[in-house]
Formats: C-alpha cells, structure tokens, sequence
C-alpha cells in the first residue's frame, strides 16, 4: 500500500487537471484559501436550468487539493444543484478514492468547500 | 557523541521501529528517564505545592523549587528570575501584556518579520491596545538582523523593547544577540528573547547574553509539554505587575487592593505545572550530561552532512543561511514544482517524519521565502548520518514518482 496516496490516476489529474479552461459565462464563483498550506482555489460555475452547465477552476497547491478539484469538476457537470448540495464528505472519499489521513482530508475537501460556497452561500 | 546510544534512552524510538524523526523543531522526543520523573510524581507523591503542612505537599513543594534551582543553573539565572509558564507561546503574552504597562504612549517595540507567531502576534496586540508603535528591523539575505538598520530604528525612535528569536525556527539563523543587547543598551532598550528554537541547541547564560527576558518551553528540550518559563531580569520583574492573578501570588488580599508575594510567586497563579517542571529540570539534566559542546558539535555535523547531502538533488532549494557554520539544526527546503504537503506525505509513507507549511510564520514565507509553504527537517541529538541518508533515498524516491509524469 505504499503511496497508495499517489496512485497513478491522482498523479494524471495533478499534472493535467481538467476544466482549467476559461469559461465565457459563469453565473457563480468562490475563492477559498487554506491558510495552514496556501492552497488555493479559484472556481466558477455556470448554472443553467438549476444544472451545473460549465465548471472552471484554478487550484493551486498539493497534489491531492489538484486532483481533488479536477475530479470534483468532472462529477459535477450536467448534475442538478439537488444533487450537488448532497455531496458530502463520503461521496468525496469514494469519487477521489484514496484514504488519507485527517490532515490531507483538508487538502482533499477544499474543492467541495468552494462548490458549496459558490452555489449555496452562507451569509 | 555516542548517538545510537543516545537514541535507546528514546523508548519511542523501539516503540516505533525504523521511525526516522527530523520534526524536532516541533518537539523533541523523550527520554525515559524524564517520563520517569513525571509517572514518579504522580505515583509517589503528588500533592499541591506551598503552604501544604503534611508529608507530601512538602516533598512537591521541594522537588518543584529544586526544579527551578535547576533550570535557573541551566541557564545561569538566580531561580527567583525563573517563572514556570505553560510554554513559550505562554511565556510571551503574558511579558507583553505585563512589560507593555512600563511603556509610554508612543514608544516603539522592534520585531522582524522572521518571528514564529508567538514572537509577533502578542506585540501586535499590545502595541495596538496600549498605542505603542510595532516596527520591523530589516533582515539581511541570510536572514540575520541587519545591524546598521536595528541602530537606526534605535537612534530614530524611542524603543523601549526589542522582541527578537534566538535562532528561526525555520531557516535555523541565529541571531547575534550580544551584539543586539549592546546595541539595546547604548539606548535604553530592553531586549526579550524567543528561545523555544534555541534551548536545546546552544547554551545559553543569560547573565553573559545580557539581555532582559528569555522565553522557552519545555517540550522542545526533551521536556514534558505544557511547562515553560518565562526567565526575566530580577529588578523589572519586580516593576512589572503580575503575569496573571489568583491563588498562591498574594501577599495580603483586601477588598480594593492586594499585594503580592515576593519572586517568583507573584508571577505565577494558581497550581502550577508541578510534574511538568520536575520532567523539565530532568530534560535539562539530560542535556547537561551530553554537554552543550557535543550537542553543538554532533548537530552541526549533521546540518553541514545534510546540506551536502540535499544539494546533490538539483530541483532543491534550501532557504536560510549559505555557509552552514551559521545555521542551527532547521534545513528548510522546497522540491521544485511538488508541493510541500506531497513531499512530507511521500516522506511519512517511508517513516521519515517532517514538517510541511508555513511553521507558524507566515509573513516570513510571504514576505521573505515568497512560497506559501516549506519543507523542514530538524535535527536533535539522536539524530545520525543514516537519518539523512534516509531522508535523502526518501527525497529521491518522491521526486522519481512525480516526475514520471513530466
């Protein structure tokens, strides 16, 4: 099980993460910085339909943060805000699917958090 | 120095084999005999300190001045100078809240921007509620203090304090704090001392340093957690008011005022930490039968041997200090394009402990370092070659996984 953190498919997405792309439109957007590590994301979604039509992000930091985001991004495409509102700690574990200890769980959970600051604020 | 010997005096280190531990500059392992001294106390005779007329509490009450009579020795003070705080962090706010009162409206406090939070975010508060004024002395490239700055901001302003780290717990400068507590003298300032990186790698005499305060805390000298001290000069101690107030700092208690006891109780309220200060005499008794001038030596043999070692991998970079004669037992570094969160992960997966983030100094890495996070490897006096040359096959192994993907 050594590394098993860095299994190949995280390592694919951390170096070439998807839906990095500029979007034309966006609808919603966050900004979320650990300020323990740095890592930072920078997201916007367009919503259409109360469907997530379009994701981009800007993640800079750890691998896992990276990786996380960029399967995140993938997931929630075409998905209803229904449906994104439910994704929980669990369904990232499963989606990223790397066991880590609790202070990567961080790292791995930022991408959520910014999705979820986006689309349901809490003022 | 007989490190492998040393290191069997660690009981984690055969309760955890193969466990290669360089965070040491978060906190040092234990040695047996110092866990010993705590479990006795508890188990023997544990009680409350002072005023306990039984069997007990003056046995307590004994080993916890004898423990002061120790540290002040370890550090070349009188034990009334000696207040036993929770740690460094402690240590520090509670000298800023009680030493800002002498201070004037106006007056400047001097830090720089290499001190670990504990050293910066008490003066920022106190300099903002007292209207005193907190200003940065320039640091050179190898992170020193630049002097002729220091004697500017002394000449230009009226600096009461200078509040300074022994050696940074990130790129293990050390500061030339003769020259700082001479210059700090020419203009009537007074000089406090972060030692929490310090204490376990130099010696230090405070009455030699002459400097004014001198802040530690245990669990980073072999020494229990939650027990530190506070170590300042006798007459300001005595102007100062108490660090805190309650039970066991009181001379004569009244409805309106209360006076207080004489040093060191009246700067410490409430029970204190007493096993924390008997396993913190003992750490220090550890350390003195190694002798300052092997640590020192067996330490720095292992700073110049991992710099050699980590400048053989060409995507490192090392921060701090070029010549390692100027540097104490931190190596902080960064692996090109892996984040120092993946290279500590990599490095935990083959047992080799490390540190990755800003280490409690963020406007160091913003301002200065201009990452937002490092890597640290520490080093302690169990520490061997084949330590560094684990962390190095380790290095090599994490940079090998990324880089396939170039």
């Amino acid at each position: 099980m050594n590394n098993q953190i860095y299994r190949e498919v995280i390592l694919e997405h951390y170096h070439n993460p998807h839906n990095i792309e500029n979007i034309k439109h966006h609808t919603h957007q966050s900004r979320l910085v650990n300020y323990s590590c740095g890592d930072e994301i920078n997201l916007k979604l367009l919503i259409e339909n109360d469907k997530i039509k379009e994701v981009q992000h800007d993640t800079r930091g750890c691998a896992i943060a990276i990786a996380s985001a960029s399967i995140l991004s993938d997931h929630i495409k075409n998905k209803s805000l229904d449906y994104i509102e439910d994704i929980d700690q669990d369904t990232m574990l499963e989606l990223v699917a790397i066991k880590v200890t609790p202070s990567r769980l961080k790292c791995l959970l930022l991408p959520l958090e910014a999705v979820k600051k986006a689309l349901f604020p809490k003022d | 120095m007989q490190e492998e010997k040393i290191k069997k005096s660690f009981p984690i280190f055969s309760n955890n084999p193969g466990l290669i531990y360089l965070d040491n500059a978060a906190t040092t392992q234990k040695p047996q005999k110092v866990i010993d001294t705590v479990v006795r106390f508890y188990t023997e005779y544990n009680a409350n300190v002072h005023r306990g007329i039984h069997e007990l509490s003056e046995k307590a009450t004994e080993a916890y001045e004898q423990a002061r009579a120790t540290i002040a020795e370890f550090m070349n003070a009188n034990p009334e100078e000696i207040i036993f705080t929770s740690g460094t962090t402690d240590a520090i706010n509670k000298l800023a809240f009680s030493v800002a009162e002498l201070f004037e409206p106006g007056d400047t406090i001097l830090i720089t921007e290499a001190e670990h939070h504990s050293n910066l975010l008490p003066w920022q508060h106190i300099t903002k509620e007292r209207e005193l004024k907190l200003r940065f002395i320039k640091l050179e490239e190898d992170l020193n203090i630049d002097m002729e700055d220091l004697e500017h901001n002394l000449k230009k302003y009226k600096v009461s304090l200078i509040a300074i780290s022994h050696i940074s717990n990130v790129t293990g400068t050390v500061t030339d704090l003769k020259t700082v507590a001479h210059l700090a003298k020419k203009y009537k300032a007074l000089v406090a001392v972060d030692g929490a990186q310090a204490i376990a790698h130099t010696s230090i005499d405070v009455k030699k340093l002459d400097i004014d305060f001198y802040a530690f805390s245990g669990h980073k000298m072999y020494g229990p957690t939650g027990i530190g001290v506070l170590w300042g000069r006798q007459e300001l101690l005595n102007q100062m008011n108490p660090l805190s107030y309650g039970g066991g700092m009181i001379n004569m208690v009244g409805k309106e005022e209360s006076t207080w006891a004489d040093l060191p109780e009246k700067h410490e309220a409430g029970t204190p930490n007493i096993s924390g200060a008997i396993g913190l005499a003992e750490a220090a008794k550890f350390i003195q039968k190694i002798g300052f001038v092997n640590v020192i030596d067996h330490e720095h043999s292992l700073v110049e041997y991992a710099t050699q070692r980590l400048k053989e991998i060409p995507q490192l970079v090392i921060y701090g200090p070029k010549k390692s004669e100027l540097r104490s037992s931190v190596i902080t570094f960064n692996t090109n394009g892996i984040h120092p969160h993946d290279v500590a992960q990599i490095l935990a997966d083959q047992k080799v402990a490390v540190r990755a983030g800003h280490h409690c100094c963020q406007l160091l890495h913003k301002d200065l370092l201009c990452v937002p996070a490092t890597v640290r490897a520490s080093f302690a006096v169990y520490n061997t070659c084949q330590d560094i040359d684990k962390l190095i096959k380790a290095l090599n192994s994490s940079l090998k996984q990324f880089s396939n993907y170039e």
